[in-house]
């Protein structure tokens, strides 16, 4: 560093401080400085100077009160916008009230009107044609159509939605009546799938009454049959198992 | 959700004053350096989820006072009565006493300036800010802010030398 820089840096010289000069070259400043009485002595003046102005500047009197008044303001401003806020927030909940009590208004009023005739022809279908009727059902839902026993649809009674562990599961009712009894046997096929019910393997169960088959079929990975049935099967199915 | 009573309250302690001599230095006024210096925390206050360093909280609620001054003279600017490119050879040499600078004087000397080089001269003087920081304050790039400053330190020298003989 010479003394030509050395001058031209005391320019950007902070007031009282030691600069933004890296240590080394502000050391090396610092020694030609010192070394140097009329450099010196510059840079003496200039720190005079430099800290006059930085007094001068800084001499602003704060009017008193102003910081209150401020801090007064600034808090009644925050006050103004939280009740603000919460009266937005009490008029969005109340719109969304509104908004609900409208939907649920609407919804009763779109109720559908009962339908007797469908109710009837419904029920008609699955009498002349259950097999059909069945599988439109089963098909309806992504299942596969067939049964896995070739169950006799003579015996069918009905065929919906039931329960099974809370959760609604397609089921087709099939009855038989034994010779020579009064009881009336029949045999409930759940079709399940695991999206529904964990996929492991079910064993087969049997109660007091009734007796629960499982059935599976690699050509419908993901979709388990569960017959519960108070009869043999023998006695609901027609002809041998099948997958359609 | 703004911020707690407690920090308002804490932050206007904390720079209410170094804020407001700030504000007085640029506006030169008293009455504006009130308002402006209000306005500036009434703004950081609303924006303070913008403020990711809460060490920086001083350069920012600067940085929010000057925008908030250049807007408000956005139509003035344009007559500024000093333009440092006419000013001419400045003075490099300090004087041989420290100079009695008197701060009414310093401040309508600093009117004279334009905020571009006011501004840097302000915070040169307050000592806290860096280089680098007067550099973000102002968007400029650190060797701009060192020249404007330069000349400026020049200006103010050369109006508040005392009068000599040929004066």
């Amino acid at each position: 560093m010479d003394r030509t820089l050395a001058i031209a840096l005391l320019a950007f010289d902070r007031p009282g401080g030691a600069g933004e000069l890296p240590p080394a070259e502000r050391a090396a400043f610092d020694a030609l400085v010192a070394a140097d009485p009329a450099l010196a002595d510059y840079a003496r003046r200039r720190a005079a100077e430099d800290a006059a102005l930085s007094t001068a500047m800084a001499a602003v009197a704060v009017p008193p009160g102003a910081k209150s008044r401020a801090l007064g303001r600034l808090l009644a401003r925050r006050s103004a916008a939280l009740y603000r806020r919460r009266v937005t927030v009490a008029s969005l909940a109340a719109s969304a009230l509104l908004g609900v009590g409208l939907a649920l208004g609407v919804a009763h009023s779109l109720r559908p009107t009962l339908d007797a005739y469908r109710a009837a022809y419904d029920n008609e279908r699955a009498i002349e044609a259950p097999e059909l009727a069945v599988r439109a059902f089963l098909a309806g839902r992504g299942l596969p159509p067939g049964l896995p026993l070739d169950l006799d649809y003579a015996r069918y009674l009905e065929h919906g939605t039931q329960p099974l562990q809370g959760r609604d599961v397609p089921v087709v009712t099939f009855v038989a009546a034994p010779p020579n009894t009064n009881r009336l046997e029949f045999v409930k096929v759940y079709v399940v799938t695991d999206r529904q019910f964990k996929p492991d393997n079910v064993p087969a169960a049997q109660s007091s009454l009734c007796t629960t088959t499982v059935q599976t079929d690699a050509r419908a990975p993901g979709v388990t049959w569960v017959l519960v049935h108070t009869a043999p099967l023998d006695l609901f199915v027609k002809l041998q198992p099948r997958l359609q | 959700m703004g911020l707690a009573g407690a920090a308002i309250r804490e932050l206007v302690e904390a720079h209410y004053d170094s804020l407001y001599r700030y504000a007085f230095r640029l506006s030169g006024s008293a009455a504006d350096a009130e308002d402006l210096t209000q306005d500036a925390f009434g703004k950081a206050i609303a924006r303070h989820g913008q403020l990711r360093d809460a060490t920086k909280a001083r350069g920012w609620l600067f940085r929010i006072l000057r925008n908030d001054y250049l807007h408000s003279v956005r139509d003035e600017r344009r007559r500024k009565v000093v333009s440092l490119e006419s000013v001419g050879e400045l003075p490099a040499e300090p004087p041989e006493s420290p100079p009695d600078v008197d701060p009414t004087r310093l401040q309508g000397v600093l009117n004279e300036l334009d905020e571009s080089f006011r501004t840097p001269l302000i915070l040169f003087y307050f000592e806290d800010f860096s280089y680098r920081e007067i550099a973000e304050q102002m968007d400029l790039p650190i060797g701009t802010v060192m020249s404007r400053l330069a000349r400026a330190k020049g200006y103010l020298r050369t109006r508040l030398a005392p009068p000599t003989a040929d004066d």
